[in-house]
């Protein structure tokens, strides 16, 4: 079924700003006065622990992060702790499932391809690994970190694709709880600067060809 | 009348899901459309909202618990009044 998708792009937007925009945008859908929207930003400097959340993914105090530098928050997605910055792109998805194909699991499969997909665009190798939500670019090395919250089939949050990101910003926390797991970029990978705009695009149009298309 | 508010369908892959906060207790009241619990399964986390107003009179499951879809979480009890 074809559903039309609004893809809005707002630049940077602090961390609480986007959540309330995305929980209003939630509020309309479900009254049925927008249809479903993406919305593709950047974040400033911040750590966000997801309701499963281990202590021990954090070694620093709260008041040790925000001395660094980050904001920190508690967000009701799934998953554990990760964090957003300059050089990241956030897609968070506000979709009714109950007009798609009413799976979460699913719509978790299919932010990964369409990751991957932008992935291969920009010419990053990058594959989904079974029992590990995420896009990858091998068992040990994570591109892209998804998470979402549900409620009566509405979606909020979503991913976050290190395209040009200052990879040492992930070494306050142990990302999505997991040990030995590294954080790459699109442009660590490649070994060289990707443009933030080509990801934006790439990312735009699987975005529509999964979402615009209908499943 | 009682009703029984179940783990919900979230798709044909998800066979069950973690029960992780109860957001309400035995004996309160809720709202329809208050949300009742989270419930987490793999990276998604879900809030289910109450079907019917009424007096929460039994909670069946406890927190962290995993349970398969359809399994009954909660008991509300419609006819019970709302507090004044």
């Amino acid at each position: 079924m074809a559903e039309p998708l609004e893809i809005r792009r707002l630049g940077r937007v602090e961390y609480v700003r986007a959540l309330e925009l995305q929980e209003s945008l939630r509020d309309a859908r479900e009254r049925e006065e927008i249809p479903d929207t993406v919305l593709l930003l950047e974040h400033p400097d911040v750590i966000t622990f997801g309701r499963s959340a281990r202590p021990e993914s954090v070694p620093a105090s709260d008041e040790d992060l925000r001395g660094a530098g980050y904001e920190v928050f508690r967000v009701n997605r799934g998953g554990d702790v990760t964090w957003h910055g300059p050089g990241q792109l956030v897609g968070y998805p506000i979709l009714d499932l109950s007009r798609r194909a009413r799976d979460v699991h699913l719509y978790l499969r299919q932010l990964e391809q369409l990751l991957i997909g932008a992935l291969a665009d920009l010419g990053v190798p990058a594959r989904s690994r079974p029992g590990y939500t995420g896009v990858w670019l091998d068992e040990r090395r994570k591109l892209a970190s998804i998470g979402v919250g549900v409620r009566r089939w509405l979606t909020l949050h979503g991913f976050a694709l290190n395209v040009c990101c200052d990879l040492g910003r992930f070494e306050a926390i142990t990302p999505c709880g997991l040990l030995d797991v590294e954080m790459v970029s699109a442009a660590s990978v490649l070994g060289r600067p990707v443009e933030f705009e080509e990801a934006i695009e790439r990312v735009e149009f699987h975005l529509r060809r999964t979402f615009a298309a209908g499943t | 009348m009682a009703v029984t508010v179940t783990m919900p369908e979230m798709g044909e892959s998800v066979i069950e899901g973690t029960l992780e906060h109860w957001l309400v207790g035995k004996g309160e009241y809720v709202e329809r459309d208050q949300d009742l619990c989270e419930i987490t399964t793999d990276k998604v986390d879900a809030e289910l909202p109450a079907p019917v107003a009424g007096v929460v009179a039994e909670i069946l499951v406890e927190e962290g618990q995993t349970v398969e879809v359809g399994a009954a979480l909660l008991v509300i009890d419609e006819t019970a009044a709302a507090p004044a």
